[in-house]
């Protein structure tokens, strides 16, 4: 009988010293996975990006009384999270479904951080007659902002962990600051801290 | 029967390596950082990789190569931003020893991974990501337990207000300013920050940092000790100002204000257990050898065998290369270049002989990033200053 036993428990512990194999498995991009946080994911970038394409439609930018083709400044996204991200990438993905979704009726270029002191001097000029809209050459090339600021309220407590997330997005009319669409991508997560972290 | 049930449990999850990484430390700072990124390229337990990856970006900060800094500290904040276990981690963990968990640091190292990355957020001229790491830092504090001692790492906050301030942020700023004063109230910088006269905003490190020890029945319980006490401070001179160091955090008292946390508990009972069942199979199987009762002997053994896989031990991981205090200096100097002279201080404010080091800066009209200066142990004073270096 105390065969049977040692024999089990010698089984059990060389089962248990083994090492357990991990398998690398692709997956869709906007599929989360098991170790997801609370801050922006891979498919909340896609879902922003997606979303964002609706501000084609706008009739100020493709509607039938627009002369030439309009220039849209796409600026880095304002990050006032909790959550460093790479707006860059965020802004990348944002041009790459508007240029494929505008059919070359809107032109778009993006601005950099350095860049944007540059916006208020164009801002101030086309004020002052210096530049003008897309009928005619401006040095900045401007006629529209396309700008987004993201914002969060973020709690923890009893071991879970909250964070509502928004960016909102404008198109801003360069010449005179008016907003001429604006929408706002909303998300929010709860996580719950694993037992042997609380 | 039950406890082959119990024998089984245990035995699947304790007999799993339990990986304990500690960071080398050479003579020279490029040394501890070869030394280390050497560690990597052997191969490093995923348990470990975020404290490996702390103890790189720490070194690469004491060489100022901020690249690789910044690499190392992005890749660990990945692995200590989500506290969430997965039931297999929960059960080795419960059942094993807790350092087969993978480490994701205590508050006060996931506040300083949030801290130094705000820093080189700055210095590269993302002030809203920097700012996102000090917020983020100041939420991780906030999962430490101790009522009061919740979310008071005043460095963090006079960080936020200051970038916060150069954000145009002025309603952050000022709110962030007041919680610092608060937290800190005998830190002159603190009382009166002013970011539209300083144009030099300087985080000085002194001491080294928290060690945590195993102690208690079966080293059950993890507490803290001091490498070594902070030095009282640094004095910077340039350009005809002078300017000290005042304390803005003291990381062996974030430490200690953890609070308490299940698992705490989960290792005292495991730790009474194996004490219990070690005693308790000697004497059976004692006693089943000398009343010849083989069952006896064989539920003595086993229980032996559950004392022996039972591992009780705090996992003592941590990052060893923090400071134990982080300081605040903030000046105005002209623009132009100066040389710095940088002078580690005593508790009395006496210079402390053969610790001290000039640099040469530049400063611009431009608003600065925020310096670094570490006084390291060793005496050396290490330094992230301009980028004309």
């Amino acid at each position: 009988m105390n065969r049977v036993w040692i024999g089990l428990l010698t089984a059990v512990l060389i089962a248990a010293c083994g090492s357990s194999k991990s398998k690398t498995r692709r997956v869709d991009i906007r599929e989360d996975d098991e170790i997801m946080g609370t801050g922006l994911e891979s498919k909340d970038i896609e879902d922003i990006a997606k979303f964002a394409k609706s501000m084609i439609a706008h009739p100020e930018l493709t509607g039938p009384y627009v002369e030439g083709v309009p220039t849209v400044a796409i600026h880095p996204i304002e990050n006032n999270t909790r959550f460093d991200f790479d707006s860059e990438l965020v802004v990348r993905r944002i041009r790459q479904q508007l240029v494929e979704n505008a059919w070359g009726k809107v032109r778009f270029v993006t601005r950099s951080n350095r860049e944007e002191a540059l916006i208020e001097r164009e801002r101030s000029g086309k004020r002052g007659g210096e530049y003008t809209s897309s009928k005619q050459e401006t040095k900045t090339g401007a006629d529209f902002y396309l700008t987004g600021t993201a914002a969060s309220v973020s709690k923890v407590g009893r071991g879970l962990q909250s964070d509502a997330i928004w960016i909102d997005f404008a198109l801003i009319d360069a010449e005179n600051g008016e907003i001429i669409w604006e929408k706002p991508f909303k998300t929010k997560k709860i996580g719950k801290a694993g037992v042997v972290y609380r | 029967m039950r406890w082959v049930v119990l024998v089984l449990l245990v035995s699947t999850t304790a007999c799993r390596s339990t990986p304990m990484y500690r960071a080398p430390v050479a003579a020279t700072p490029e040394g501890t950082f070869a030394a280390i990124e050497a560690d990597g390229r052997k191969g490093i337990a995923p348990e470990d990789e975020a404290l490996w990856r702390c103890e790189l970006g720490s070194a690469a900060l004491a060489i100022g190569d901020e690249q690789s800094a910044f690499r190392a500290l992005h890749g660990a904040s990945n692995i200590m931003g989500t506290l969430e276990s997965t039931p297999r981690e929960n059960a080795r963990a419960i059942w094993g020893a807790e350092s087969t968990k993978t480490w994701k640091g205590d508050p006060y190292e996931r506040c300083m991974n949030a801290l130094y990355k705000g820093l080189l957020y700055w210095r590269r001229g993302e002030l809203d990501n920097a700012s996102a790491c000090f917020k983020r830092g100041l939420l991780a504090d906030g999962w430490s337990e101790a009522g009061e001692a919740q979310a008071d790492f005043a460095a963090l906050s006079f960080l936020l207000g200051w970038v916060s301030h150069h954000r145009g942020k002025a309603e952050q700023a000022r709110f962030s300013f007041k919680e610092a004063a608060q937290l800190q109230p005998g830190n002159p910088y603190f009382q009166d920050p002013q970011p539209e006269r300083d144009n030099v905003l300087i985080i000085v490190e002194t001491g080294s940092g928290p060690e945590k020890y195993a102690d208690g029945l079966g080293g059950n319980v993890a507490r803290f000790t001091l490498q070594r006490r902070a030095d009282a401070a640094v004095r910077v001179t340039a350009g005809g100002v002078s300017a000290t160091s005042a304390k803005a955090t003291d990381l062996l008292h974030q430490a200690t204000t953890r609070g308490k946390r299940v698992l705490d508990g989960i290792r005292r009972g495991k730790a009474v257990f194996k004490a219990g069942s070690g005693v308790a199979g000697h004497v059976l199987i004692h006693e089943g050898i000398r009343r010849d009762k083989g069952g006896a002997v064989a539920l003595g053994a086993g229980l032996l065998v559950l004392s022996a896989i039972t591992q009780a031990q705090a996992d003592v991981r941590h990052w060893t290369s923090l400071p134990h205090h982080v300081q605040i200096i903030t000046l105005s100097l002209p623009p132009g270049r100066h040389q710095l002279r940088v002078q580690a201080l005593d508790g009395s404010g006496a210079p402390l002989p053969g610790w001290a080091k000039t640099f040469d800066v530049t400063i611009t009209e431009d608003p600065q990033p925020p310096f670094w200066i570490r006084a390291a142990a060793n005496r050396r004073i290490y330094a992230m200053l301009d980028k004309t270096e």
